[in-house]
């Protein structure tokens, strides 16, 4: 009997990731297809392979283990977090104390990373342990000013810990994505430098880009196998309606503590990553911004599920990339002079100090919105957009795409 | 008086006028954040949404009155009949009702939708409109700050040990004007049918009371609140440069006074404003030097949110709000 | 609804293809205007730099010119990258006017011919001054620019300067961290100016002089970072030469989002009778309102970027003009050099309403810097991002029609170090009447104790 993506016969079949053979080689095959994006030999997309579309990758994928994290408490556990930023600014700076050289004024012990990035986590968790019992007390719009408390909170302590993180504006250098055993001259494998592994010749960025994708990949298992086992049920009764979760047996303090040190475990892994990825962090990068930039992730992809995270995460981050690149399209449209598109272009483009238009293209001040003004104001935009017309973003559109192929032509 | 002999600093004041000061300047920061505070709990309280936009409303109020007093000279050119102060404070409330009415507006179209959605979407909408206000504000004021062209500049009064800025008295005169305006205002038939729709906004729609009015009606008034302490916040000696593009980061300092007095409670927000107020100020002026700097840098500015989180181990819900009684 | 969906559907592929297509088109150069990236893609070769060889039409110039990137000899263009904080509240007040100052003197140049012939493009990204952003940024433009004539902030551009230098890439930095002239620190950074270290040295000698005390006490309160540290530590290395006793009103402590009225107060406290704070503008401002509405009366000073001709226009106005002893790396609007009036004439030209005219003056000195370098570069032939770093740093002395002291590229860290600082006070008057609100005293002074000074190492790390 052929298999079908709803017929289950057996509870393993039910509750495995990806159940069908047919999911199973999509899966793999797109894996395959993201490990090949540095070598720029898909056709058509081929200038992923460019240095700064990897670093952008690079980015998607460190937003996306981020991300995650917050998906565990709010996607799954439903307690809603502005704190994010403040817990991979612990995990950065454990990493970057055991991991970084100390200096005249900074502390540093020169570890090799399968110590500062695992440290990283358990340090974090370490510390969401403790904020639960606070966090656990109050619900809502509440909790959602505690955890903007914490950011403020944190942002004080980054600040004025000079030896840990270098001090306010100043910050200071992060250990390097190498791999060594212990403190030796030679790293046993480096993956900022350019150089051939296994025979194929590598940019630095393409092997940050590759070890990303790894420990992205890990992220998503671990996310996704939480949400089939007991846990991650119990999280996701909590989310609904905790007073019955309670009645029904699941202890809703210890689940949100639990919640709340799993979630932060992985931020903070993922601001150590950040951390090694940039080279020099300032301890005001941790701010109520960056915790924005997570919850958007989350609710523009679709609340709740691991794939709508992902899709999330690369949209905010390759964004104001696109709508770089569409404003100075729509420039270069509007000084090209020709058609209707460029007619209308026109009116919302000015290219000159005497032109008038919402948007400007020429550099310093001039009237209207400059482009990174635009890309804020249509990043803000957009996300109202989202949430407005497509409560379940990103993720609901794919579902409503999906749906509609499966079903066509009877799509009624 | 404890306090006051704590740390008297040699030279420029004694004890007692360190705390007098401290005191006066920490009750006006106290009467700006408080007028935060409400216009925040007054749209929380119609309608159940937490407005992270609100400082960029404070904002854009203030360059309102910036350009109106300075650019137009609108109204005061139509009055100019009456004394200097007379046509700023004009233009200062045409500044208010102009915000008052961009909030009638982002509530229609921004908020009318998302009635019904989850908390989670409802925060994160508002964040999206303070990312383009604020944006779209930072651009109309320009990179040099504006001043306000207010007519009480850096003059000072003095009562006794007590130096207080001029503005610092406005700013109370005003809020306490506020204050009394909003409880008559809840006295008035329109006052308590946004008390009733708070309450119980199905019940009141049964009483013929349309939702959809006090929902505007209670955004009108909270932007126009946040307009009126944007304009205090752009004056001597918060910042004597006026509006600038850091003016809209100001409003997320009163959110612990929010929490502190509780969300839905309205004598909870103005005095969780002024314990705020009081309490930076303090730390400002008390917990610096030789033996304090173990605080390390900017700790006057945290002081509020851990005064909330202390608030809330011992009260969840703040001090004045309402317990939610949740149904299963 | 389902019509607005689908809007917002297609608006979201429109952005998606617009990016797909907007990399690899290739569109038509824009002449000499700002454009953006897509002008010069026929040379971003991404992984293969080429060098090519064609001959010049210059008569008197080498007969074949290298370029790897940044250079297109066919279409007649250099681009210029600028790596600027536009839109943050930190620091694009100042930014904006110095970007504008760029551009007006590019122009300038390309209307006179231009770089033997080739037009300069600008290609500026916006950072808001976060090391995220501007790594991004700078992965962005590497490819497509020869030198880039603008970065803010200093721990920005330390999160680059290995990239830079490995790519043999000049930035010219919009901050005067004395790590710059340091030849161990970001080599790739182009210091330009007397560093804040020195800066204060300069103010501190200045204002003992008019103090006429022999003993002045003073006090002191700054930002954290290498804007106020830096010029913390020239005043802490300037009193201790000096034998002065200094009051730590808040060294580090001044930060935006808090209230900074309680350094000003101990800034009264203490009594002192020369302050020299730095921060930006608006922090300023609190400080200084707190202390003058207590009545306090010393001589205030900073480093430049702490002062804004806006205070000539607050209530602060008169007290600034009695208290504010100004230095500034470049003159103001007021020098009475021969690059000043071309300044002065192209900002008329263009109409422009920048009120921030120091900035634009400043803009037009980084400009220059960058315009001596390719000069040079394409003298010797080598237009290649490492000719143009070569040139730039043989250069002894180089010159800026005046509007700045010469600074020197070659030697040691002790040879390159710029003691010359332009001093001025503010005047209300003159920003009336169309000048930048600052009155030069001195256009190149050198105090006593930044002349004997060993500069052998920044004064302030990181």
């Amino acid at each position: 009997m052929r298999a079908r993506p709803r017929l289950f016969v057996s509870y393993g079949s039910e509750m495995a990731l990806l159940p069908t053979w047919t999911q199973k080689i999509a899966a793999l095959v797109f894996l395959a297809l993201l490990a090949l994006i540095p070598f720029g030999v898909i056709p058509g997309l081929g200038f992923l392979g460019d240095s700064d579309w990897l670093k952008i990758l690079s980015r998607v994928a460190i937003y996306a283990i981020g991300a995650l994290g917050l998906h565990i408490l709010s996607g799954l556990a439903g307690q809603v977090s502005l704190g994010h930023a403040f817990f991979l600014g612990i995990g950065a700076y454990t990493a970057v104390v055991l991991g970084g050289e100390s200096g005249r004024t900074l502390l540093g012990y020169s570890l090799p990373m399968w110590v500062w990035l695992p440290a990283a986590g358990i340090i974090a968790a370490l510390v969401g342990a403790v904020i639960a019992p606070t966090a656990v007390r109050v619900r809502g719009i509440y909790l959602a000013i505690v955890t903007l408390g914490l950011v403020f909170i944190g942002e004080w302590i980054f600040r004025s810990a000079v030896s840990v993180t270098g001090g306010a504006q100043a910050g200071r250098e992060f250990p390097e994505l190498v791999f060594r055993f212990w403190k030796e001259e030679e790293p046993f494998l480096d993956f900022t430098a350019d150089g051939p592994w296994f025979g194929i010749n590598m940019t630095g960025e393409a092997k940050t880009y590759l070890l990303l994708l790894v420990f992205t990949v890990l992220t998503i298992i671990v996310a996704k196998n939480i949400q089939r086992t007991r846990i991650g049920r119990a999280f996701m009764s909590i989310r609904d309606r905790d007073v019955a979760a309670e009645v029904m047996g699941v202890a809703d303090a210890r689940h949100k503590l639990l919640a709340f040190a799993l979630s932060s475990a992985v931020a903070g892994m993922s601001g150590a990553l950040l951390g090694a990825f940039l080279g020099r962090l300032v301890p005001e990068q941790f701010s109520l911004l960056m915790s924005v930039q997570f919850v958007a992730i989350l609710l523009i992809g679709g609340v709740g599920t691991v794939t709508g995270t992902l899709l999330g995460s690369v949209f905010v981050v390759v964004l104001p990339r696109l709508v770089q690149d569409f404003t100075s399209l729509l420039a270069s449209t509007v000084e090209s002079g020709t058609g209707l598109v460029s007619t209308v272009a026109g009116i919302f483009v000015s290219t000159a100090a005497d032109d008038p238009g919402i948007v400007s293209t020429l550099p310093g001040t001039s009237p209207g919105l400059n482009v990174f003004q635009f890309n804020l104001v249509l990043y803000g935009l957009l996300l109202i957009g989202f949430l407005i017309f497509e409560p379940l973003g990103l993720y609901g559109i794919w579902i409503r795409v999906r749906n509609y192929w499966k079903a066509w032509p009877f799509t009624y | 008086m404890a306090s006051a002999l704590l740390l008297a600093q040699a030279g420029g004041q004694d004890a007692v006028e360190k705390f007098a000061n401290a005191t006066s300047s920490g009750v006006a920061l106290g009467a700006i954040y408080a007028l935060l505070a409400l216009g925040l709990v007054l749209i929380y309280k119609a309608t159940q949404v937490l407005n992270f936009a609100h400082g960029a409303l404070a904002a854009l109020g203030a360059f309102f009155a910036a350009y109106l007093a300075t650019v137009l000279n609108f109204p005061g050119r139509y009055v100019d009949f009456l004394p200097l102060t007379f046509q700023w404070v004009l233009s200062a409330v045409t500044a208010v009702l102009v915000a008052a009415a961009v909030g009638l507006v982002l509530e229609r179209l921004a908020i009318r939708p998302m009635i019904g959605e989850p908390l989670f979407s409802v925060v994160m909408i508002t964040i999206a409109l303070d990312i383009v206000i604020r944006t779209i504000t930072d651009d109309l004021v320009g990179t040099t700050p504006r001043p306000l062209g207010d007519p009480w500049g850096a003059n000072h009064l003095e009562f006794g040990p007590v130096t207080i800025a001029q503005t610092e008295v406005a700013t109370l005169v005003v809020t306490i004007v506020t204050l009394i305006g909003i409880s008559l205002f809840f006295r008035s038939r329109y006052g308590v049918a946004m008390r009733a729709t708070a309450f119980d906004q199905e019940a009141a729609m049964a009483q013929g009371i349309s939702a959809g009015r006090i929902f505007a009606l209670a955004w009108a008034i909270g932007a126009g609140l946040a307009a009126a302490a944007g304009i205090f916040s752009s004056l001597y000696p918060r910042s004597s440069l006026g509006v600038s593009g850091s003016t809209a980061f100001f409003a997320f300092r009163a959110l612990p006074a929010i929490v502190i007095g509780g969300l839905d409670s309205i004598t909870g927000a103005v005095l969780g404003g002024f314990i705020v107020g009081l309490a930076e100020n303090y730390a400002g002026a008390y917990l610096v030097g030789e033996t304090w700097s173990f605080l390390g840098v900017g700790f006057a500015g945290v002081m509020p949110y851990i005064v909330m989180l202390l608030v809330l181990i011992v009260r969840p819900y703040g001090l004045f709000g309402t317990e939610e009684i949740r149904r299963v | 609804m389902k019509k607005l969906r689908i809007f917002v559907l297609l608006l979201v592929l429109a952005l998606v293809a617009a990016a797909c297509g907007g990399d690899s088109e290739e569109t038509t150069t824009t002449a000499a205007e700002g454009g953006m990236d897509e002008t010069t893609t026929t040379t971003a070769a991404p992984d293969e730099g080429g060098t090519e060889e064609t001959t010049t039409t210059a008569g008197e110039m080498p007969a074949e010119i290298k370029t790897d990137f940044g250079v297109d000899l066919d279409a007649g263009t250099i681009t210029i990258g600028q790596l600027a904080d536009l839109t943050s509240p930190n620091f694009s007040a100042l930014v904006n006017p110095i970007i504008d100052g760029q551009k007006l003197y590019f122009d300038y140049i390309n209307a006179n011919g231009g770089i033997n012939g080739l037009m300069i493009e600008m290609l500026p990204k916006d950072t808001q001054y976060s090391s995220e952003l501007h790594i991004q940024a700078y992965e962005e433009i590497r490819d497509q620019v020869v030198a880039i004539s603008h970065g803010t902030g200093s721990s920005t551009n330390l999160a680059i300067a290995d990239q830079l230098f490995e790519d043999k890439m000049i930035l010219v930095p919009a901050t005067w961290y004395s790590g710059w002239t340091d030849t161990e620190i970001a080599p790739g950074v182009v210091h330009t100016g007397a560093s804040y270290c020195i800066e204060a040295m300069n103010l501190l000698d200045w204002m003992k002089d008019e103090s006429g005390l022999d003993a002045p006490t003073l006090a002191l309160a700054s930002l954290p970072g290498d804007f106020g540290l830096d010029s913390m530590a020239g005043a802490q290395k300037w009193a201790e030469i000096n034998g002065i006793e200094y009051v730590d009103a808040g060294i580090g402590k001044i930060i935006p989002g808090q209230d900074n009225k309680p350094i000003g107060d101990a800034i009264v406290a203490s009594g002192a009778d020369i302050v020299f704070v730095t921060a930006p503008p608006s922090l300023f401002s609190e400080v200084y309102g707190t202390a003058v509405g207590q009545g306090f009366e010393a001589m205030w000073s900073g480093a430049g970027p702490t002062y804004n001709p806006a205070f000539l226009s607050s209530p602060l106005a008169d007290a600034i003009q009695r208290d504010w002893y100004g230095g500034f790396y470049s003159q103001p609007w007021g020098s009475e050099s021969a690059g000043m009036a071309l300044v002065h004439q192209l900002y008329d030209e263009a109409g422009s309403e920048e009120p921030l005219k120091d900035y634009i003056a400043l803009g037009v000195v980084e400009a220059m810097i960058v315009e001596n370098a390719l000069r040079k570069a394409y003298e010797n032939g080598d237009l290649t991002r490492e000719g143009v770093f070569n040139a730039l740093y043989s250069f002894d002395s180089m010159e800026f029609m005046g509007m700045a002291p010469a600074e020197r590229y070659t030697g040691s860290t002790a040879d390159q170090v710029q003691r010359a600082l332009t001093l001025y006070r503010p005047s209300a008057a003159d920003f009336a009447a169309g000048g930048s609100g600052a009155v030069i005293v001195d256009p190149e002074f050198v105090g006593p104790t930044a002349e004997s000074f060993e500069f052998t190492e920044a004064c302030w790390s990181f």
